[in-house]
């Protein structure tokens, strides 16, 4: 199942949209049919993904879905077992030094010597990089906020701070990519909102951010679009305003709900027609129904409305919505 | 933000650079490691001083029954106790070397940079070669000073002596090193490598120097090659004697093997 830049694609139903952010530029990640088999498992299965420039990217998926084999894969730090990956517009493997050299990543949670000082661990990953890159530790530090604590050894970091001093190591080679894997991993409140601002300012920069994660409400946060990825294969593509808006459903409020129910339903307005609270009803219009044309036949029958109001599903219903139509689907 | 493409692309011309920069973060990782460092400067230079202290002590209260601490005979007792303590501290920075971004769990960072495998471990070589050079120099001038101080009445070791004691504590801790950076990263476990190593130079490949079952399988060990470089005066006869550039080679095969290894695994292996 493949899903490009601009088109939303949910169990073969498929839609026109463009990720903010994400206009006028070329894809930063391709892949075709990437394959990964350990042994008799498969963690990532024929993927074909396109992850368009200048935005956040979401790779969404439950633990265990092969987002960080995927990206590992992509990075080349392990073998595919088939299929091909551009990175940038580059072959890989081909292409792997020029092509990381403009890439910063975190796989997994980032680690550090812990014997070293967070300055030190920048300087160790500055020297890897090109010859510039040195110049920049200070300023990265003092980017996410670590300058104060950048002498003190990193084995007395909270994981919040490591987090930073990962992404101030991707920061040192002054990325056109970031992937992030997992960062909101371990954060307390005001660490994720620190690491969802820090994000959106890499995007607001022209920068690429794909962040793998399975906290699908922070995707939903930060991601303008998002690649939903369970067991190995790609399920969902898309803008994450598109993918949660899938649903069309609709609550009513009116002063008699069964009624209202019975009017719907000779009227055969949709399905899933539900009371979900007092005086509140939940359908989806069928095809061709309209939110008006409800409204309309609900006043001619004498039922007072006082809410209609569309339902925004959340990533999080979408996800489990999705994966449940395709659970029944095997 | 502009990529850091150039970098890598503008530095061809100068590859010296870069890796003289990876080396001496490789320094920084090796030095900073405290306990390591402080162990190490323990085996190369605390065992010759406590060695030459005792020695001196006890042949200035009992000169009848203790030698002087210094001479031939110290020379020789203090070059078996560099080979050994420093032999220790050579495979616990080595291990550290070639282990340690394993260990860590930066590997994989560093590798995500798109910078050569083999580079990386490249500069994991002269990085630990220099902290343990260092040490084995400040031992081995403890070494020598102790026997021309020490010697008493009897002769002090000749400066040609002395100079070929040097050259063999220097590569049987340089190779010594050098086995050490290799196989950890071939098997990113420093404790199975220091363990491993530890079995070969103390235990394994003494046995088998003296299995004479072996016949001349046993000139293509490392420590035979090793201890040929020792002049007899010192060392005493050779066990297995070999030529000096038979011994050579042998230590060049013993070293290049474990590069290769080392590099091989580095390059293949996942991150």
């Amino acid at each position: 199942m493949g899903g490009g830049h601009g088109e939303i694609s949910v169990l073969g139903m498929n839609m026109t949209a463009v990720p903010r952010g994400a206009t006028g530029n070329g894809a930063v990640i391709e892949t075709a049919g990437l394959t990964k088999r350990f042994r008799d498992r498969i963690a990532v299965a024929g993927l074909d993904l396109r992850v368009p420039g200048g935005c956040a990217y979401g790779l969404l998926g439950p633990n265990g879905a092969g987002k960080t084999t995927l990206i590992r894969m992509v990075l080349g730090l392990t073998s595919v077992t088939s299929g091909t990956v551009r990175l940038l517009g580059m072959p890989m493997p081909a292409a792997r030094s020029r092509a990381l050299s403009m890439i910063g990543a975190i796989v997994d949670e980032p680690r550090f010597h812990p014997h070293l000082t967070g300055r030190e661990n920048l300087r160790v990953a500055a020297a890897v990089r090109g010859p510039e890159a040195p110049r920049r530790v200070e300023a990265m530090l003092e980017r996410v906020g670590l300058a104060e604590r950048a002498g003190d050894r990193v084995g007395g970091y909270s994981l919040g701070m490591r987090q930073r001093l990962g992404i101030a190591r991707c920061l040192l080679s002054d990325p056109r990519l970031l992937i992030l894997d997992e960062p909101m991993n371990g954060l307390d409140p005001a660490g994720i909102l620190q690491m969802r601002h820090m994000i959106r300012s890499l995007v607001d920069e022209g920068r690429t951010v794909v962040v793998s994660s399975h906290l699908l409400d922070e995707v939903e946060k930060t991601c303008d679009a998002v690649a939903i990825i369970d067991r190995g294969k790609l399920i969902a593509v898309g803008p994450v305003s598109e993918l949660t808006d899938g649903g069309r459903q609709v609550l009513i409020g009116c002063d008699d709900t069964s009624r209202a129910a019975a009017v719907l339903e000779g009227r055969q307005a949709g399905s899933g027609l539900s009371v979900v609270s007092p005086g509140v009803l939940r359908v989806t219009p069928g095809q061709g129904v309209t939110v008006a044309a409800v409204n309309q036949w609900l006043v001619e029958a004498g039922i007072s409305v006082d809410r209609l109001e569309p339902v925004r599903a959340t990533l999080e219903e979408r996800f489990l919505e999705i994966t449940s139509r395709l659970e029944a689907t095997r | 933000m502009n990529g850091s493409s150039v970098g890598y692309v503008s530095e061809k011309g100068t590859i010296m650079k870069m890796l003289a920069r990876m080396t001496a973060a490789e320094l920084l990782k090796l030095y900073r490691r405290r306990g390591l460092m402080a162990w190490s400067v323990a085996l190369f230079v605390g065992g010759q001083i406590v060695f030459y202290g005792l020695g001196a002590i006890q042949h200035a209260a009992d000169p009848a029954h203790h030698a002087p601490a210094g001479g031939s005979r110290g020379l020789a007792n203090a070059m078996m106790l560099v080979s050994y303590l420093g032999g220790v501290a050579a495979v616990m920075i080595g291990t550290a070397a070639g282990g340690g971004d394993t260990a860590a769990g930066v590997f994989r960072d560093l590798a995500s940079t798109g910078r050569s495998r083999v580079a990386l471990f490249a500069v994991r070589v002269p990085a630990a070669l220099m902290v343990t050079g260092v040490l084995a120099a400040a031992s081995f001038a403890i070494t020598a000073a102790g026997a021309i101080v020490f010697a008493g009445a009897g002769p002090a070791p000749s400066a040609a002596v002395l100079a070929q004691c040097g050259l063999a504590v220097a590569v049987t801790i340089g190779l010594t090193t050098v086995l050490a950076v290799g196989l950890s990263s071939l098997l990113s476990s420093r404790s199975i490598t220091i363990g491993l190593l530890l079995c070969w130079t103390l235990a394994l490949a003494r046995i088998m120097e003296h299995a004479a079952g072996l016949g001349s399988l046993r000139e293509s060990l490392s420590i035979v090659a090793e201890d040929r470089l020792v002049p007899v005066s010192v060392g005493g006869a050779y066990v297995v004697p070999i030529s000096v550039w038979t011994a050579a080679l042998v230590l060049l095969v013993w070293a290049a093997l474990a590069l290769l290894a080392g590099a091989s695994q580095t390059a293949r292996r996942d991150a």
